[in-house]
């Protein structure tokens, strides 16, 4: 059934779909409403999931690794600060391979205190060994949360569905949202091959020498990969029972583009609009949005951008010293490539500024213009 | 214990794909690690320890929490036969002693004690079934509340009682000396008739003058006579018409005497008495002030009823000692005072009055109503009770048998003189006798010998901060001329949320924090409620025992053999 909701509540009925058994939450803006919503399903009976309340997202986190060691489908949701505080478990969530889910809506981390959209609170967290699925529309974060269980349990990884604060967490859009029964079909229960049990206890998360724990790196990073042939069927599975269809990297006019911009979250589907503008124009541009950041879908990207004489990159996050995060990592996808493509970095929309379509236009001209990159980060939009 | 065997991996393909044990870890009994053992030990709550009578309190606050009025009441019975005496004018030490009077209020547990009572009567008799006749008889002397009491006792244990009575009703100071307003008679006459249709031998308007007379009827004596006798102030004027005792002036109006009109009433006195009895002169169209020797910070009325006193209009002169009853043609005309200050405490630790030269006044007066204490009178020695003439020794044998089961309780025996003590004793010498006669003599309100439950061991984060329960009180204009009762009760509803404001100390409610806080899931809860703990695997932090809120488990070292 369709309905008009908010971006945070496609989050809370997708949890309710996937009759999550523990949720564990510790409020901050913008991604209150999530679990708001959900101590309401509990309340009403809609979802029986033990609903614990913490002190913290720290607290939230070690609740969830607990619920989820012991067999149950685990879900916690948070943003900047919160996810800031939860870094050392989520190591642990990934180390102790328990497929927790996470929304995480990108909030730009303080100081200057700001609540409003950045990628960086997330995309610090991208050597946690969580995946990480990117969002464009409301209708996404549902259907990404289904996803993130099905994959993150059939490879026992934990996951996190990231979206914009405000553009999408508190804005009214159209959503489908499914019938228990195709869900059901979609994601059976959780079963792990082992659990913590009382009536049959095991030392969990014991030392580990330098012995084997470098093997045990590898079977992160195994499994890790495996989600490369994981993902697609799933989403092939997915489109198959609701009708929507959706790839790790999603091109966008690509073909005979001489300029690919990459861009992820709600500015691609910004790009495409100024992208189809320049098209008629006569301009051989396309978009690319990069929809899962771990792991990095680097085939993929060699496949869409391996033609192509230029890249522009548009970051709404930064590594301080090193540039926009998605343009580091599109560079060393790339660096191997004999036809290497030029890749221009852009910084744009940091702390919630508005990425307009003619901000992705300058983006683009400035991109066509130049042979080479003048610079390592070309700011958009600075007061200088 | 298996053997340990060393698990070595060829390859990564064999390794688990999270450092889980390949075995199961309840071979490691950590219990061993163990330095501290927490353990189940439930504690004496203060209430418990406090009330004279012997009530459980606490329990029966439990089962009132759960609406279990009749288990409460049974319960309450099962020691005490008038809890709604008690809920009335008991000065229940309970609530002195009770912790959460350090935290905000204390409970109200008089006001409890008497909603469950009140309505325990109307809803359901509920008598005990009596016991099988043991074929013994037990003559008792006095039916105040220890003598009333010890029959009640004795005749639920099935020996045959019967109880004499000089005065023409029973109930003794319950009804000659406290005034309607604080104990109606109706509620009296219940609670005994309650007691005497165990099938008691009633025998009023009895003066036991010998107890030998009566031998060959009974195989036990129980001698509560009391304090009958009021002390005199010794001072010019004082015989004679107009002036009269606080016992005689109440004992007049309870027993339904017409009362000559009162006019001025002075009463000199800083007792119970004296309270009671100015209240009473009030109502009778009197007005009455008070003269009290000390300040009122040694009063030994309780404060409540003298702040109430005032309120309704009796006068309180403090420091202010009567040294002659002035009068004209026979007639009481004045009260002539001297003031005191008060100088170094005495043997009793209060501070001894002094005469302040030059200080005398006078207070008119139409009647003086002397309240300066009782005494037992020659009456207990005269029937043979007491072995030797001073009363004060009979508290070093207390319920000691004297001469051929005669036992003595009471006022005679009791270190305080108050209506909860009486009650105490009277059980305790039934048992007593019950033991003499050939019975168990297990008394119902023997307790363990625990640890009384301090404040400062309660864990008071569990506990909210909640008003104590108001108790409604007949307004002012309603009291005046009438002996309507002042205090009036209070709603289930109120009582069952004042009841869970209990504390509950030192008693295991089953609460489960220890269970839901155990780190090492040890503690095992069985079906009857109660919680064990699997010392195999425990290893001894100490978080239950601090989790606890009431104080129901104790920790201490191990020791290992």
């Amino acid at each position: 059934m369709k309905k008009v909701i908010m971006g945070n509540h496609a989050v809370s009925h997708a949890v309710r779909l996937a009759r999550t058994q523990v949720v564990a939450a510790y409020p901050i803006t913008p991604q209150t409403q999530i679990v708001e919503e959900l101590s309401n399903m509990c309340a009403e009976g809609k979802l029986r999931a033990k609903f614990i309340k913490v002190e913290s997202e720290h607290s939230a986190m070690a609740c969830c690794i607990g619920a989820a060691a012991a067999g149950s489908r685990a879900f916690t949701a948070t943003s900047s600060q919160g996810l800031a505080l939860m870094h050392e478990l989520l190591h642990w969530a990934a180390g102790a391979r328990l497929p927790v889910v996470l929304a995480e809506v990108n909030r730009a981390l303080a100081p200057g205190w700001n609540i409003w959209t950045e990628q960086t609170d997330s995309l610090a967290q991208r050597d946690t060994g969580w995946l990480q699925f990117y969002c464009t529309s409301n209708q996404e974060i549902l259907d990404s949360i289904l996803i993130a269980f099905r994959v993150a349990e059939e490879v026992s990884l934990p996951a996190m569905v990231v979206y914009d604060a405000f553009y999408l967490s508190h804005t009214y859009e159209a959503v489908d949202i499914p019938e228990q029964e195709p869900v059901d079909a979609f994601l059976p229960p959780y079963e792990p091959s082992v659990k913590l049990d009382v009536d049959n206890p095991m030392a969990f998360g014991s030392l580990t020498t330098p012995e084997y724990y470098m093997e045990m790196r590898h079977k992160i990073e195994e499994a890790t990969e495996r989600v490369h042939e994981v993902l697609p069927t799933t989403y092939e599975e997915f489109g198959r029972i609701f009708g929507r269809e959706y790839k790790a990297v999603e091109p966008y006019r690509c073909d005979g583009a001489d300029l690919i911009l990459a861009t992820s979250g709600t500015v691609s589907s910004t790009a495409q609009l100024v992208i189809e503008t320049l098209r008629e124009r006569g301009m051989r541009v396309g978009g690319l949005n990069i929809r899962m950041f771990r792991p990095f879908p680097a085939r993929a990207v060699r496949e869409a951008l391996g033609r192509c004489k230029k890249v522009a990159v548009l970051d709404r996050n930064i590594s301080f010293g090193q540039g926009g995060i998605f343009a580091q990592e599109l560079k060393s996808a790339l660096c191997n490539e004999p036809h290497r493509p030029q890749v221009f970095g852009f910084i744009a929309g940091l702390g919630g500024r508005d990425i307009t379509p003619a901000s992705i236009e300058e983006v683009i001209l400035t991109a066509d213009k130049l042979d080479a990159p003048e610079r390592e980060i070309e700011w958009i939009g600075l007061k200088t | 214990m298996s053997e340990l065997k060393k698990i070595i991996f060829k390859s990564e393909a064999e390794m688990p794909s999270s450092p889980v044990s390949r075995a199961g870890t309840l071979a490691n009994l950590t219990g061993s690690w163990r330095y501290l053992r927490p353990r189940y030990e439930e504690k004496l709550s203060p209430c418990i320890a406090a009330c004279p009578a012997g009530e459980r309190v606490e329990a029966w606050l439990r089962l009132l929490e759960d609406e279990r009025y009749a288990e409460a009441w049974h319960l309450i019975k099962s020691v005490n036969p008038f809890p709604r005496v008690c809920g009335r004018v008991c000065f229940h030490p309970c609530e002195t002693e009770c912790n959460r009077g350090q935290y905000d209020r204390p409970i109200a547990i008089h006001a409890l004690e008497r909603f469950v009572a009140d309505r325990a009567r109307a809803d359901d008799k509920g008598r005990p079934p009596s016991a099988r006749k043991t074929g013994k008889s037990v003559g008792i002397v006095g039916s105040g509340p220890a003598g009333l009491t010890c029959a009640y006792h004795l005749a639920r244990r099935g020996h045959s009682v019967t109880v004499y009575e000089a005065e023409a009703e029973l109930g003794g100071m319950l009804r000659y000396g406290i005034p309607a307003y604080r104990l109606p008679k109706a509620v009296l006459d219940e609670e005994i008739e309650d007691i005497i249709m165990l099938g008691i031998d009633v025998h009023t308007n009895t003066r036991v003058e010998d107890i030998e007379s009566l031998r060959r009827r009974h195989a036990a004596f129980f001698v509560a006579t009391g304090f009958g006798e009021s002390n005199r102030l010794q001072i010019p004027g004082e015989e004679g018409e107009g002036v009269l005792t606080a016992l005689e002036f109440l004992r007049n109006t309870n027993s339904g005497c017409s009362v000559e009109p009162m006019g001025r009433v002075v009463v000199i006195g800083g007792g119970n008495a004296a309270i009671d009895a100015a209240r009473t002169a009030l109502r009778l169209g009197g007005h009455p002030t008070v003269l009290y020797r000390r300040s009122r910070a040694e009063m030994p009325a309780y404060a409540p009823e003298v702040e109430e006193a005032e309120r309704e209009g009796v006068s309180v002169h403090f420091l202010t000692q009567p040294v002659e009853i002035v009068r004209e043609s026979g007639r009481v005309v004045l009260v002539e005072c001297v003031l005191n200050r008060l100088g170094e405490p005495d043997a009793t630790g209060r501070k001894q009055p002094i005469a302040i030269p030059g200080s005398s006044s006078l207070i008119e007066a139409d009647t003086v109503i002397i309240a300066a204490g009782e005494r037992p009178g020659e009456y207990p020695l005269q029937i043979g009770s007491i072995p030797d003439s001073k009363a004060e020794e009979s508290g070093q044998s207390k319920h000691g048998k004297f001469r051929n089961g005669i036992f003595v309780g009471g006022d005679l025996t009791e270190p305080r003189r108050t209506v909860a003590h009486a009650i105490g004793s009277g059980r305790r010498a039934a048992m007593q006798i019950d033991k003499f006669l050939g019975g168990s003599g297990e008394d119902p309100a023997s307790y363990l010998d625990g640890d009384v439950v301090r404040f400062e061991s309660l864990n008071l984060d569990y506990f909210p901060h909640k008003p104590r329960v108001r108790l409604p009180m007949l307004p002012l204009r309603e009291r005046e001329k009438n002996f309507g009762e002042i205090g009036l009760g209070i709603s289930p509803q109120s009582a069952a949320e004042e009841a869970d404001r209990c504390f509950h100390c030192g008693v295991c409610v089953a609460c489960d924090n220890c269970s839901v806080f155990c780190p090492d899931i040890v503690v095992r809860k069985s079906s009857d409620g109660t919680y064990s703990i699997d010392y195999d695997y425990c290893k001894g932090c100490g978080i239950c025992v601090h989790e606890c809120p009431r104080n129901a488990m104790s920790i201490d070292e191990e020791i290992r053999t």
